[in-house]
């Protein structure tokens, strides 16, 4: 009963008329941010973030999600209709998407992915408003040792599943820690790594270096590669309804990748990309007719579509529970909530209800807002396809160049997010993943401050990592996460020596 | 792409390096203290896991036969260009305000991907309008005026 009244309450606060607007403008950016291909939910957030100053928090973290969940809307209409992912997630959209959209099914593709993502949004969040208050409820005694053993798990998995190269993951996020250790010491309060410069004493903010990383970077990368034209397929609003032959298709995978996206995404570090790519890849496993995959199959665009929409529910679910984001675009998130002076944590449902279930029940409204507006309106979105590239690429820098200015009013954070533009460029050219920088340098503070307190407490020793249950659990499963990769390498190694081996056998024995 | 063959040595090279400043730097702090950790403990732990994980990255990278893929005509010098616009931009917003610094980057940024003068110019008023509008008017924020600054020049000459 308490879950139902606290739903109350939130759709109280999500239903006020600033909250609604705000939560339109969240989901309406997020869809054209997810159409608009290479600019992700992360860069679209960062970018957006100065747009919420002078917000009340409330107002600003709905729409910041409403972005989130919509540019996962967004992202399929790249996928079906020009065949490039609008953002990761929706990768594996483009396999049967756009086969089906060459099939002059481009209707129904777009159709069964908005009420697939509606339903496994909705069901997402129902996940997300029981699960939460048991998880909060069971965080609450974590102290110190937990937390540092949480932030380093959600780091370690981060690194190890969110990327190519768990090496290159791991490299980035300790950049990330150590730019985290620019400004005064939270113990001693004296500054380091300053330089004797003003602005670095608080730190290094975020926002610019995610603004640069994302934005910027994208951009640098985007004008370098050159702009394709691509062919976009017109979409009719009559031809978006699926059949009953397609709902009776799809109806199991929309089921199947629901609890995949949900659980997938629950994990810290895992997120909505790779559950759409397990989901897909499960559906393939379960179907009868695993050979139609990539030809146009209704399942395999139902299921990774369902998949990445019911991950950003179980995502949200450890931002709000542990304040642990589990990847670029949450971490984003996480600094924005901190910024606005609210701290995400088991604390969070008692000391600011007002906000996570404001946030939960804006969540169905807004999933409700994306599937009107994606069938009676996507039409109208596709156009954002044709944009050229000559007047959307000076609009996203103006943005990045104010929206980094206006965090401080400092020309400092200008060249600071030029400077991670720079490195966001070269990061994505040679495949080192920014997201693991910005979750660290979001949560290494966090981290420092749980580590020298369980050190405090433990006069030093380390056990006090291992000798807790809780915190022996997760730094257990923070280690198997960066051992596992090593070890699969490993094995990889040794199976292709011994095939080279037998191949030599072979050619002597001929 | 003859010289970055082994791209993957040289961004560890890069990341050791900054791992070596960093490290010497982090020294100059107490490794301990009273309480337990002192102010250049966490960073002399991330400056050695850095420099040892860069040092893992070049031997990776000069054992493995990696190749990054080539692209299909990468343009460089355009994004090199734009790199510079956007430096420019930033460097004469205390000179000329944001708003006419803003105007300047897009047409030049505009023009060099290939839209006409017209068009630029376009985009140009309705963008820095529209950051007038949105920053200014709606969030308040002060942004730099500049002696140039755009809109006291749309003032004047509206006021002549």
């Amino acid at each position: 009963m308490d879950v139902l009244a606290n739903l109350a309450m939130g759709f109280a606060v999500a239903t006020q008329p600033q909250n609604l607007l705000f939560c339109l403008i969240g989901v309406v950016f997020g869809t054209i941010v997810g159409i608009l291909p290479g600019l992700g939910p992360t860069a679209g957030i960062a970018i957006l973030i100065p747009l919420t100053f002078g917000m009340d928090a409330v107002s600003a973290i709905i729409m910041l999600c409403g972005i989130y969940y919509g540019a996962m809307y967004g992202g399929t209409a790249t996928s079906v209709l020009i065949n490039v992912p609008g953002e990761s997630a929706t990768v594996m959209t483009c396999l049967d998407g756009h086969q089906m959209a060459r099939q002059g099914r481009a209707g129904v593709a777009l159709g069964i992915a908005a009420f697939g993502s509606f339903f496994a949004g909705t069901v997402g969040v129902v996940a997300l408003m029981f699960l939460a208050p048991w998880l909060a409820e069971f965080a609450v005694s974590f102290g110190p040792p937990e937390y540092a053993a949480l932030m380093i798990m959600g780091l370690s998995t981060l690194s190890s599943l969110g990327s190519k190269s768990t090496l290159k993951a791991l490299l980035m996020g300790l950049v990330g820690l150590i730019l985290g250790t620019v400004g005064f010491d939270i113990v001693t309060g004296r500054p380091r790594f300053t330089f004797g410069t003003v602005e670095l004493t608080d730190g290094i903010d975020f926002i610019p270096v995610a603004i640069g990383l994302f934005g910027i970077g994208e951009v640098l990368r985007a004008v370098e590669k050159g702009f394709k034209k691509h062919q976009v397929i017109d979409v009719k609003l009559s031809s978006v309804f699926p059949s009953a032959k397609d709902w009776l298709q799809a109806r199991g995978a929309i089921l199947r990748g629901t609890v995949v996206g949900f659980l997938v995404g629950a994990l810290p570090g895992a997120g909505a990309t790779i559950s759409s790519f397990l989901a897909y890849a499960l559906e393939k496993r379960v179907s009868k007719h695993p050979e139609r995959f990539g030809t146009g199959t209704i399942e395999g665009v139902a299921a990774p579509e369902s998949a990445n929409n019911a991950a950003t529910a179980g995502t949200l679910t450890h931002l709000l529970v542990l304040g642990l984001p589990g990847g670029g675009a949450t971490a984003v998130m996480l600094g924005a909530l901190i910024m606005y002076g609210v701290r995400p944590g088991p604390l969070l449902f008692e000391k600011r209800p007002d906000l996570v279930w404001g946030l939960i029940a804006s969540m169905y409204l807004g999933n409700l807002l994306l599937v009107v507006m994606n069938i009676a309106f996507i039409p109208a979105f596709v156009q954002f396809l044709r944009t050229p590239p000559a007047m959307l690429m000076p609009i996203i820098v103006v943005f990045c160049l104010v929206g980094a200015y206006s965090i401080n009013f400092s020309l400092f954070d200008v060249g600071l997010m030029l400077l991670f533009g720079v490195v966001g460029y070269y990061a994505d050219k040679y495949e080192f993943p920014p997201a693991p920088l910005v979750l660290a340098l979001v949560l290494g503070p966090m981290l420092e401050r749980a580590l020298r307190q369980s050190l405090i407490m433990s006069q030093g020793s380390m056990e006090i990592f291992f000798a807790r249950p809780v915190s022996a659990v997760l730094m257990a499963l923070a280690i198997a996460s960066l051992a596992l990769p090593v070890a699969a390498w490993c094995w990889r190694q040794l199976r292709a020596n011994r095939g080279r081996l037998n191949h030599r056998q072979q050619v002597r024995m001929l | 792409m003859r010289g970055l063959a082994k791209p993957d040595s040289v961004g560890g090279l890069i990341l050791l390096a900054f791992a070596l400043f960093y490290l010497s730097q982090a020294l100059t702090y107490p490794y301990s203290a009273e309480t337990g950790m002192g102010e250049g403990f966490t960073p002399f732990w991330l400056g050695v896991l850095l420099a040892l994980g860069a040092l893992l990255l070049i031997v990776q990278s000069v054992a493995s036969n990696k190749a990054y893929e080539a692209e299909e005509t990468p343009d460089r010098v355009r994004a090199l260009i734009w790199l510079a616009l956007m430096v420019a931009a930033s460097l004469s917003i205390d000179r000329l305000g944001m708003l006419f610094s803003l105007f300047l980057f897009t047409v030049a940024s505009a023009k060099l991907l290939g839209r006409g003068w017209l068009g630029s110019v376009v985009l140009a008023v309705v963008l820095t309008g529209a950051v007038d509008v949105l920053f200014q008017w709606w969030l308040k924020v002060q942004l730099p005026a500049g002696p140039g600054e755009f809109k006291g020049f749309v003032d004047l000459l509206l006021s002549r």
